[in-house]
């Protein structure tokens, strides 16, 4: 299969095609949108509380009169890049972590590996809680908490394909030539596992935006006014009976982003690692 | 399969006890302390205070005081809630926890089972199509939108159930099923996958032309295969579903160990942190326990093949 007829395999699914769309359609609303709104997040229209659609409000306002629309929107930003940024952290140190366990082999890899057996078993949610209330509710630290927790996967992803790797040929011929360990790493390995780590990366995005709605959720995220998806959801579950558009507007967003990204997800790893998709 | 529980016991208790560890350094890094938001008191009764609760003592005795203290559950009086101790408060939340947890489980398993194996038995047909579908919609909801929706349709609509609190003995119901419905969406998937692949294997085609039933030749000799990487996953999602239970228990008003965690950290009541932190950590290790066992039961390989 050539790069070309592989690219046009990469969205040949249906629904992966339709996830990509949608993924794209949701974040250039959430980076666009706001600015085309007439409301800010944090403007309160105090005549119209909890209401439902209007022409003014496409999808109501909430408790304090705020516009829901422009709401879901920005808090869809804090979402993604709390997303973006903590899938970051989890694969710098997934990647660093597997391929220095996978060059180092016996010993080292051993212990490496068997560290990430025992983390696996940690009650995660705990630590990420703990680091969130001992340093402060700030937002740099929400993404890098949860990229903390979050690289075990990746690490045992990466560790695999370097033990692969470095067996090949080439890294042979490489290492004939005289190339150091590190020159190996980074200018042979490391595009080779780029593929695969890309694809993990995106596999980790949805479980990152669920952990940081879910610390949102339990008000030690992101604080008010400044709202995310999980802020978002929480007072709407507060104010369900009231107001149900609140839920409803936020959850979907939610939902249809993480689909969405789950299929952007899956169509990569087709594309980079077609043997492990089903 | 002796040796294999006797390695995972080994394992598991190096992983409470770095637990125990670790939380007790993050608390101990964290600015303030558990006395700070009371009123002033005079400076020798606050020492009293402070040494009756051993915090004068150097950090790695008082580290060593609290892992001592769990593993022989000889709990200290709590820091923070007078007149009842960190065993009190952990003995009376713990089961609520434990049966959210385990009923959410088994929730799960009744409802993905079966899908997951009618949707292999009837591949790439309507039912297949419809349980991936709603199986790929489930695994994107989180259990915050999940379990106010429950709520209000079974509390407030319907008045089946009561939506809030833990007075009633069917108030774990929609706690548990919250849980149960999220989690069933990953055990469909994965035990369609399973059979589906066991299923195109030369032994299942031996059994076939031997003339078995095709309900033996499932049951008996496929799902024995195919539910291991149900099995496998199962061992990691026990911390997920903690983690749910400590939304679903906010969500639902119930008082399980979760609220005690979050409210013990926030206020620094170390004793009940490092426990609250610890029991969840037994609880993990012995559900992973569980389930190498049932693995390695079920292919005798498995306990061969480990150290």
């Amino acid at each position: 299969m050539n790069q070309r007829q592989a690219l046009r395999h990469l969205f040949s699914s249906c629904t992966h095609r339709l996830g990509c769309l949608v993924l794209l359609a949701v974040v250039l609303s959430c980076v666009v949108g706001p600015m085309l709104l007439a409301d800010g997040p944090n403007d309160q229209d105090l005549a119209l509380r909890a209401s439902g659609p209007s022409a003014r409000h496409w999808l109501g306002t909430d408790a304090l009169g705020r516009d829901l629309l422009a709401r879901v929107l920005v808090g869809g930003r804090i979402s993604l890049l709390v997303g973006l940024l903590a899938t970051a952290v989890a694969s710098v140190i997934g990647v660093a972590y597997g391929m220095v366990a996978g060059l180092a082999g016996r010993r080292v890899d051993a212990i490496m590996m068997r560290v990430v057996d025992v983390l696996y078993a940690f009650p995660f949610m705990t630590f990420v809680i703990l680091l969130v209330v001992v340093f402060g509710r700030r937002f740099e630290l929400i993404f890098v908490a949860i990229g903390a927790v979050e690289w075990l996967t990746m690490a045992r992803v990466v560790r695999t394909q370097v033990m692969v790797l470095r067996d090949l040929d080439f890294v042979n011929a490489a290492r004939c030539l005289g190339a150091g360990r590190w020159r190996i790493l980074v200018r042979h390995l490391l595009p080779n596992i780029a593929g695969t780590a890309v694809v993990y990366a995106s596999l980790t995005v949805p479980g990152v935006m669920m952990l940081e709605a879910t610390l949102s959720f339990l008000g030690l995220g992101i604080q008010p006014p400044d709202a995310s998806w999980g802020v978002l959801i929480s007072e709407g579950a507060d104010q369900m009976a009231v107001n149900p558009w609140q839920l409803a507007s936020a959850g979907a967003a939610f939902i249809l982003t993480l689909w969405s990204l789950g299929q952007v997800g899956d169509a990569l790893r087709e594309y980079f690692d077609p043997r492990q998709a089903r | 399969m002796l040796a294999l529980i006797l390695s995972r016991l080994w394992q598991g208790a190096f992983v409470v006890v770095g637990v125990l560890l670790l939380t007790f350094c993050l608390l101990r890094l964290a600015p303030g302390g558990p006395f700070d938001g009371e009123r002033q008191v005079p400076e020798h009764i606050r020492r009293a205070q402070v040494a009756a609760y051993g915090l004068d003592r150097s950090l790695p005795e008082q580290a060593l005081r609290y892992v001592w203290q769990f593993l022989s559950f000889d709990f200290p009086p709590s820091l923070r809630l007078p007149g009842r101790s960190v065993g009190e408060v952990i003995a009376a939340s713990a089961p609520v926890s434990a049966l959210i947890g385990v009923a959410g489980l088994g929730i799960a398993l009744a409802i993905g089972l079966p899908l997951g194996v009618a949707a292999a038995l009837a591949a790439q047909r309507a039912l297949d199509r419809w349980v991936m579908a709603l199986s790929a919609l489930l695994l994107c909801t989180p259990t915050l939108v999940l379990g106010p929706l429950l709520g209000q349709w079974f509390g407030l609509k319907l008045r089946w159930l009561n939506a809030l609190g833990w007075e009633d003995p069917l108030d774990w119901v929609l706690p548990a099923l919250t849980l149960g419905l999220i989690h069933s969406a990953s055990i469909a998937r994965l035990s369609r996958a399973g059979l589906r692949e066991v299923l195109s294997q030369d032994f299942i085609r031996t059994a076939r032309a031997k003339g078995l039933g095709e309900r033996a030749v499932v049951w008996r000799h496929a799902m024995r295969l195919a539910i291991l990487p149900t099995l496998n996953v199962l061992g990691p999602s026990a911390a997920a579903l903690l983690t749910g239970s400590m939304v679903v228990e906010t969500v639902f008003s119930v008082p399980g160990l979760g609220q005690h965690f979050v409210g013990a950290a926030i206020n620094r009541n170390y004793e009940l942190a490092m426990a609250t932190a610890g029991f969840y950590a037994v609880l993990i290790v012995l559900f992973n326990l569980g389930v190498d066992g049932l693995c390695a039961w079920l292919d005798p390989r498995i306990g061969r093949r480990q150290p």
